[in-house]
């Protein structure tokens, strides 16, 4: 792998504001889960795809943890590289991808394995719900037999027994008369059923980590709810580790333990939940939170948005990305691009002036 | 400018991991540009040779009988490709011969093109009763077997070049009108469609304006295969003796006088058929690319 | 007693002379024949039997989930095509009755702006001859006029007419596309603008600047906005009145405030609660809803939400409530509205699991 092209996070020669020091890259950027192992620990990811001729940093220096029994999300606008860093645990990236840096599962480096090699690790390692279920399911294949394939696959064990651990399983995501069911076909299941039937799946063969990439974006507002709530409760039952992939920030805050917001191709601020809640310090999570329409907004008030639009994923900024739409952005800003810095021991942000 | 993919890989071919390297760069070298100069080249290079070649080369005139130089052989002087039966400069003449080939293929694609292409829209747009009439009338049409039809036309019109292009142009009307229908339908579903008739747009703009300017790209790419069918067919009725009739120089009716010498002098229809051949050849990949290059 | 949005829209139209709503829809249907291998024809009904209004000055909100027909409510609304059955009355006329030029003509008050930004606009027509189709087609001015409006017009979405004007939509951003898509339907100084998800196909800070926008235009074109989303949130922030849709029908249709305080339909209490809340504060009472949503082709019997509904009742699989008004400007379609105390000693709401 020839190393990509991309910003580097530079540590600074000059002094840094007090109270911060500079996180480099082999300490985990959320610290703060002491007690649950690190299932998949992610060091500097960068991801560069060729697209149309040219290059696309996607991912530009990426570092977190996922540990068991704990939900991470990633959340960003598109183009932000959240689903692209998603894919690159398990492969799924076109083979003209370069990617560098480190990203770990139990130990076992994952960039630079083979197609065979990843085949290992998925499903029984680490599993994926996308967004679409409508896309992701043969609409050819009793979702009985789509469950069991990767059963038999992975464990070797007849069509009967397989058939029986996907009835257990549809059980277990909640589609009532499960016996039934698993004789069905997509297309006789309604749009939240799909999802579910995608978790069983993903589920099947006792994944370590899940990775939900947008799961609820196709589905309506109850019905997320409903699936938002399987998922937490399949990754209680299972202790998996659980990454969410969402640009929905209500979202993010209700269902995740802790919070990392991707901007360009960059985590820009990462916390737990709760301490997020309290204080945010990026000035572009705060930007975003404050574009949000609220519920006990007066109508037809203006909206604090931002200006301005994510910057192209195909040019390189000198300083901090978010720096053209940065409210405060100064001088500093348009020179150096700030590394991910811990402030306060569980609270990591990317910018020279946080909040 | 602005990406048109963000996270969504979807679109991405996966499917090259899997292949071997020398199946890679094949993939690889069918996308390059190149793939499409040069049929495309080369088939410009053709036209330009049957058009200017006798002109440009000097050549003896096609159809100048001498018998004396009755089935000269290859290479012989002053006659590069020897001489037919008669005497006639067999370069010159597969040039001259070409030509109606070319002048039928396209012109009947290109009659086809436009009346297929505005009847199909027309349907496609107003449906109802209009498209049924006009679909069935079609259906009727297809019913026949391309080649018998025209077989039937040009006996009844006359052998010519005209009547050609007429009787092979009912094969392409309907051909087009059924694809441009299938597109019309789908574009008229299209939201700036819709935005046209909420604005107050009559039918004729949005036909013209909308529907016919987006229809058009992906109908132009299956013009070259038209007309490689369409010289067939031509060169299939100058055999027969119902197109172009000797002394004048075709294609078809070049390889039917080659039949009776085709002991002592092949080259007498080998000539003409590599010409039909290269041409249709030639026409077929470049369509091939056209398209792939239009689809990306 | 707060004055609410909607008494204000009210008193300004009576203070202009306005007696009548600008767009006044009437007991709407709408059908479509579906034939899917081994179950035949179905009949779907996607809009049952819908009125509302829309005065001058006025936004209405339409929200409902997937499949609750306010999509195509909003296309009947705008003739395409028009409904099996009801009336549009906009600005007098009733559409649904009206023919080619005469029904064009009636029209050229209303504009829409549609969900995705890229398929609104032609591939192949740059910037400054998408916003100017409008005058084209009706033969606006002279050229030098239209150019100039349609200058004025793209300054007015954001945009500047000598950097974007020449370029095509895929030069474009979303955000970008959907602003061309707005201008363009400003070009005729319309007065009604359907909005038919105009903001969910965009990113979070994208979104914010159009809904200020339409916000902006709001108020210097002097405009109405009947506003499609299944985004309650964005029909709260825009929205003078909302309207809930399930299954083709309204079930409640209030101002906007009081629909968020005091919401009566249990439709309408669920989806409030339903929406995740960025502070991470988990809501207090969570109406969850059991089951999924009755095909369309075969809606429950009386009320049509009786199946998901945590209070339903024998009267409800027998009767179809009406939607009937409560007061001023508020109607719900139940037969047993939901009570909730105004007072300070609130009890906690009901949560059903």
């Amino acid at each position: 792998m020839h190393p990509a092209t991309g910003d580097d996070v530079h540590s600074s020669g000059t002094a840094a504001p007090a109270a911060v020091s500079v996180a480099t890259a082999d300490a985990p950027a959320l610290p703060g889960t002491e007690g649950h192992e690190a299932l998949i620990e992610v060091r500097d990811l960068k991801v560069t795809i060729p697209f149309r001729g040219q290059d696309v940093y996607a991912v530009r220096g990426v570092t977190f943890d996922v540990h068991r029994d704990s939900t991470v999300v990633l959340v960003g606008e598109s183009g932000s590289g959240k689903s692209v860093t998603a894919r690159s645990m398990l492969g799924l990236l076109p083979p003209a991808t370069t990617i560098s840096g480190s990203v770990k599962f139990e130990g076992h480096e994952l960039v630079g394995l083979s197609e065979k090699q990843w085949r290992q690790h998925r499903a029984t390692g680490i599993s994926i719900v996308f967004q679409d279920p409508t896309r992701s399911l043969n609409p050819t294949m009793r979702i009985g037999h789509q469950i069991g394939e990767g059963i038999r696959r992975h464990f070797g064990v007849s069509r009967a027994a397989a058939l029986d651990r996907a009835t257990e399983l549809l059980d277990m995501v909640g589609i009532g008369s499960p016996k039934e069911r698993v004789r069905d076909y997509p297309h006789q299941l309604s749009g939240g059923m799909r999802q579910r039937v995608m978790m069983a799946i993903a589920i099947s063969c006792d994944p370590k980590v899940l990775i939900a990439d947008e799961p609820t974006t196709a589905l309506d507002v109850t019905t997320e709810a409903q699936i938002m709530e399987l998922l937490l409760s399949l990754q209680s039952q299972l202790h998996m580790g659980l990454l969410l992939i969402t640009h929905n920030m209500g979202l993010a805050f209700t269902y995740g333990d802790e919070i990392a917001v991707m901007y360009a191709g960059r985590i820009v601020e990462s916390a737990p939940k709760e301490e997020l809640v309290r204080h945010v310090r990026m000035p572009y999570t705060n930007g975003l939170l404050g574009s949000l329409p609220a519920v006990d907004d007066l109508p037809h008030s203006q909206l604090a948005a931002m200006q301005g639009r994510p910057p192209d994923a195909m040019t390189t900024p000198r300083g901090c990305a978010f720096q053209p739409r940065c409210p405060i952005a100064e001088a500093r800003c348009t020179e150096q691009a700030p590394p991910l810095a811990v402030l306060d021991g569980t609270h990591a942000c990317a910018c020279w002036y946080p909040l | 400018m602005a990406l048109p993919v963000t996270d969504n890989l979807a679109q991405t071919e996966p499917a090259e991991a899997t292949l071997p390297f020398w199946a890679r760069s094949h993939f690889r070298m069918r996308r390059s540009a190149l793939a499409l100069y040069i049929p495309l080249g080369a088939l410009i290079l053709l036209v330009v040779a049957c058009f200017f070649g006798p002109w440009i080369l000097h050549l003896p005139p096609a159809s100048f009988a001498n018998i004396a130089n009755s089935n000269l052989p290859l290479g012989s002087p002053g006659h590069l490709l020897g001489t037919d039966q008669l005497g006639n400069d067999m370069l010159s003449r597969t040039l001259v011969g070409g030509r109606v080939s070319m002048v039928v293929g396209f012109g009947a694609t290109l009659v086809g093109f436009v009346i297929g292409t505005s009847i199909g829209v027309v349907a496609g747009y107003f449906g109802g009763a209009v498209e049924t009439v006009l679909m069935r009338i079609l259906d009727m049409v297809l019913a026949f077997p391309s080649l018998i039809l025209a077989m039937t036309l040009v006996v009844f019109l006359g052998p010519s070049e005209r009547n050609e292009i007429i009787a092979i142009s009912f094969f392409a009307i309907p051909n087009y009108a059924r694809l441009s229908r299938a597109a019309t339908l789908k574009i008229r579903e299209r939201e700036y469609v819709l935005v046209g008739r909420v604005i107050g747009a009559g039918p004729r703009h949005i036909m013209i304006r909308h529907v016919f300017s987006n229809v058009l790209p992906s109908l132009l790419t299956i013009v070259p295969l038209t007309v490689a069918v369409a010289m067939i067919i031509e060169a299939t009725l100058s055999f027969l003796g119902l197109g172009v009739r000797p002394p004048t120089p075709s294609w078809g009716n070049m390889i039917a006088q080659g039949q009776a010498t085709m002991s002592i002098a092949p080259q007498d229809i080998i000539i003409p058929a590599v010409g039909l051949f290269l041409t249709v050849l030639f026409l077929n990949l470049t369509a091939e690319q056209w398209r792939l290059r239009i689809s990306q | 007693m707060a004055t609410s949005g909607v008494d204000a829209v009210r008193q300004t139209a009576r203070q202009a002379g306005t007696t009548a709503p600008l767009l006044d829809v009437r007991h709407v249907e709408r059908t479509f024949v579906v034939n899917t291998p081994g179950q035949g024809r179905r009949k779907i009904q996607a809009v049952a039997d819908v009125s509302f209004d829309i005065w001058p000055g006025e936004t209405v909100a339409l929200v409902g989930e997937t499949g609750c027909g306010k999509s195509t409510l909003a296309r009947s609304i705008l003739q395409l095509p028009r409904p099996e059955a009801g009336e549009v009355v906009f600005k007098g006329a009733d559409l649904v009755q009206l023919r080619h030029a005469a029904l064009r003509n009636a029209m050229q008050g209303m504009q829409v702006v549609f969900q995705d930004p890229f398929s609104s606009l032609n591939p192949r027509w740059n910037v400054l001859e998408l916003v100017g189709e409008p005058l084209a087609v009706h033969d606006v001015g002279t050229k030098q006029e239209r150019t100039r409006r349609v200058e004025e017009l793209l300054e007015a979405v954001g945009l500047d007419a000598r950097i974007h004007g020449r370029r095509r939509p895929r030069e474009l951003s979303g955000g970008q596309c959907q602003r061309v898509a707005i201008a363009r339907a400003l070009t005729l100084s319309p007065n009604l603008m359907v909005c038919d998800e105009a903001v969910s196909s965009l990113d979070v800070s994208i979104q914010a600047q159009i809904l200020n926008l339409f916000e902006d235009l709001r108020t210097d074109f002097d405009l109405s906005y009947l506003f499609i989303t299944h985004d309650l949130s964005v029909a709260r922030h825009m929205s003078d009145r909302i309207a809930v849709m399930y299954l083709g029908k309204i079930v409640e249709l209030a101002p906007s405030t009081e629909l968020f305080s005091n919401p009566l339909h249990p439709y309408s209490a669920a989806l409030l609660s339903s929406m995740p809340h960025s502070d991470g504060t988990a809501t207090p009472d969570r109406i969850r809803l059991t089951g999924d949503i009755p095909s369309a082709a075969n809606p429950p019997s009386g009320c049509r939400f009786r199946t998901r509904c945590p209070f339903a009742q024998q009267l409800c699989a027998d009767v179809e409530p009406p939607l009937n008004a409560v007061s001023e400007g508020r109607q719900v379609a139940c037969h047993f509205p939901l009570e909730r105390h105004t007072a300070a000693a609130a009890p906690a709401g009901t949560r059903v699991d």
